[in-house]
């Protein structure tokens, strides 16, 4: 079967939420009405190399990566759409209207109150301004005009007994934030599938398939065929698009998404070391929800919708796909390392278009693409056809070093008898002292090495069992739990955290404002007092947000810790003498009985 | 008409879980040292007749608050010897106001170093791992490991 086939095959389905406004599109019409830059990497300064109209994907593919300070990039949308087109633009009529529920009503006060801070960052930074979504619709439905179709660009690499086939979504523009309030907005995006199939003789059998997921990544990303939550159409997986950032869900719904900021990366992980100090060592509290919290301290919460109740892509659906088969004469995919849209050199990253499907931002080459094998985490797993021979073979070597052990086992049982009566007879013998020891010392380490190979003996039979039955299990078809691989599922809200009242959604936008102005009103009408009242203010709210969340138990244990650990600050301080000698009598205590119970037990 | 293979549900049904309501032994001490300080603090109030002094100041408020705490303490007490789940909120309810208080009175210089001693070991023990699991106040997913 030819690669273009193999994809077809099993080329997915993907369906988009209402309120897109961008869709796969073919690279040459974007490329052709994009400028190309040459900039620094500071992005101070840029040269025009190519006008629209002129850049074309075999340009791309033959210039050569610049000097180090500098990176080619090409530009889609050269100005932003001014207030009064903005505003034509908002109100057209085939215009699709997105609706949802505010991200900040699901999380709580606190981290509303870091989100706002974020925010203001956001909007300080800029760095992509609020027109240029819509002037890049704008641009996208003319190349649209032009070329109506929705491609896939496709490559199949044969690898480790894999056929992997992957498949690239290009989109002119990612628009999460401006959209759909999401994390950035960024010029060009590239979204890939993976359909693993087992490479056979005869017929291929798909195994896994995986999407590119913000937060996932490694085993957590692929599914496996026959998981329940797969939705298939024959043998056409069937993926969720999210609502302007692309991500690729294998389930429909509402995802709450967190998004950590490089700056706050060493911070996390101190906290991280904190935490396991907390609810590990010292066993407090409930450690799912406070890593849940500890994560959304420091990780911003935003919703990535895809709920896959609009456009749908794929065979049978009311789009067809248009295959592009990437081969290694596509110099536009294997050689131009410079970015697809805008270079805005954001510190964090997020603002800045992506490379191509081969390359990251910094010119170095995706895992994705050299290696989308280890990328899922599939070097660990055996294909069926191979996993029986392979058992087959282990099962061998551990039947044979069990043989050994057995051996070694029943020659130490022969010896060990008269090892002991030796020592024995020397124990009666008041003349050989020196001999006695060291005969004393072999039949000690002779005695421990029965022990461990009757341990090893003991693993050994329990491992050949578990082979045995497994490979039993093979032979009738039963590969076990389809999840059994993913440590951390990412699954859609539930309807009850999407439908939150209209109390607390109103309550969550308002509530961080609110806090603030009560904070300067404070500060104007009761200066005298501002500590105390800006305290009862905080504890207030926090009650308010508690209670209308329904977690006024999480706030009452947040509330007696914060207070245990301010008292034992005030103890120690004031006893920290009496504290110190505490401590030192405790260890040395512990110290004392460790050592009494090593000596009773000898 | 579409025809695909699921429904597209992926819900976690966990097992149930059983929640083990054998009293720790800590959690007996908490409440005898709760019951010995209710006590203590109703009996103290109505001996030195409640009602004399007024309400005057900020530290005849505070002890009335107190009366009132201890008087919830004694529920409390009545909760954990017969390991409700309810009881063991209402005692890091009480535990913590009574640490407010204590903190409170610290910073006017009118410490009780014993009782911010015995509210400190007592939270610490309630949020313990194992303590809040016999009330039934641990997350079920706590079944999966953390890496």
């Amino acid at each position: 079967m030819s690669d273009l086939d193999l994809l077809r095959k099993y080329e997915p389905i993907v369906r988009y939420t209402h309120g897109e406004l961008f869709f796969p599109c073919p690279v040459d019409g974007y490329v052709n009405a994009c400028e190309l830059h040459l900039g620094t990497a500071d992005g101070e300064e840029s040269r025009l190399l190519g006008s629209r109209g002129e850049v074309t994907l075999e340009s791309l593919g033959t210039l050569r990566p610049p000097s180090q300070n500098h990176q080619h990039f090409l530009r889609f949308v050269d100005r932003p759409l001014d207030g009064r087109e903005l505003a034509r633009w908002l109100i057209r009529e085939d215009r699709p209207v997105f609706n949802a529920r505010g991200r900040l009503a699901r999380v709580g006060l606190l981290i509303r109150t870091m989100d706002s801070l974020f925010e203001l960052a956001s909007l300080l930074r800029g760095r992509v301004p609020g027109g240029t979504v819509a002037a890049a619709e704008r641009r996208y439905r003319e190349i649209r005009r032009t070329d109506s179709s929705y491609p896939y660009y496709g490559r199949v690499l044969r690898r480790s007994g894999y056929i992997v086939l992957h498949y690239h979504l290009f989109y002119t523009m990612n628009d999460w934030r401006t959209s759909f309030h999401g994390v950035n907005d960024h010029e060009a995006d590239w979204e890939q599938i993976f359909i693993y199939l087992e490479d056979c003789e005869d017929e291929p059998r798909p195994l896994w398939v995986a999407g590119s997921v913000h937060e996932f990544s490694g085993q957590d990303l692929r599914r496996r065929w026959d998981d329940p939550v797969l939705l298939r159409r024959g043998d056409h997986p069937i993926v969720f698009a999210a609502a302007g950032s692309h991500a690729n869900y294998l389930q429909p719904g509402e995802y709450l998404a967190r998004y950590e900021v490089g700056i706050l990366k060493p911070v996390s992980r101190f906290v991280d070391q904190v935490r396991r100090l907390w609810t590990e060592i010292l066993r407090q509290g409930d450690p799912t929800k406070i890593g849940d919290r500890i994560a959304g301290l420091l990780r911003f919460p935003y919703v990535d919708y895809a709920r896959g109740d609009g456009l749908s892509v794929g065979p049978g659906e009311e789009i067809e796909w248009t295959p592009v088969v990437l081969s290694p004469e596509d110099g536009w995919a294997e050689n131009y390392q410079g970015l697809w849209g805008l270079s805005t050199s954001d510190p964090f990253e997020g603002e800045s278009a992506p490379a191509g499907p081969k390359f990251n931002r910094d010119g170095t080459i995706r895992k994705t693409w050299s290696d989308p094998i280890g990328w899922t985490g599939l070097h660990k797993v055996a294909t069926p056809g191979e996993s029986r021979g392979m058992l087959q073979t282990r099962l061998g070597e551990v039947l044979e070093e069990l043989r050994i052990t057995e051996f070694d086992i029943a020659e130490l049982e022969s010896q060990l008898p008269q090892l002991g009566l030796e020592v024995e007879a020397l124990q009666r013998s008041e003349v050989f002292h020196s001999i006695l020891d060291e005969r004393q010392r072999a039949l000690t380490a002779a005695e421990s090495s029965l022990d461990a190979l009757v341990a090893k003996r003991s693993e050994l039979v329990q491992t050949a069992e578990a082979i045995q039955l497994h490979i039993e299990r093979i032979d009738d078809g039963d590969y076990g739990d389809p999840t059994s691989h993913i440590r951390q599922f990412h699954t859609p809200l539930s309807r009850e955290e999407i439908q939150e009242s209209r109390i607390v959604e109103t309550w969550a936008a308002v509530s961080v404002g609110l806090l603030l102005l009560g904070f300067a009103l404070i500060l104007v009408f009761f200066p005298q007092i501002w500590i105390t009242a800006a305290g009862g203010m905080v504890i207030a709210f926090f009650a308010i947000d508690a209670a209308l969340r329904r977690h006024l138990t999480d706030l009452l244990v947040a509330s007696s810790v914060l207070l245990a650990l301010v008292s034992l600050g005030v103890l120690v301080y004031e006893f920290f003498f009496e504290t110190v000698v505490t401590v030192v009598t405790l260890l040395s205590l512990l110290v004392i009985i460790d050592n009494f119970r090593e000596i009773r037990g000898r | 008409m579409r025809n695909e293979t699921s429904a597209g549900i992926n819900e976690q049904h966990p097992a149930k879980r059983t929640v083990d309501r054998t009293r720790p032994f800590g959690v007996t001490a908490i409440a005898f040292i709760q019951l010995v300080s209710s006590v203590s603090a109703i009996g103290g109030w109505w001996v030195s007749g409640p009602f004399d002094a007024g309400f005057r100041d900020a530290a005849v408020y505070l002890n009335s608050l107190s009366v009132a705490i201890a008087g919830i303490g004694l529920i409390v007490v009545v909760g954990l010897l017969l390991m409700v789940k309810w009881a063991w909120p209402l005692a890091l309810f009480v535990l913590s106001v009574q640490l407010a208080v204590g903190l409170w009175a610290y910073y006017h210089g009118h410490p009780n170093f014993i009782t911010m001693v015995l509210s400190v070991v007592a939270i610490f023990y309630l949020n313990s791992r194992d303590v809040r699991g016999s009330f039934g106040f641990i997350n079920p997913r706590e079944t999966v490991p953390i890496e």
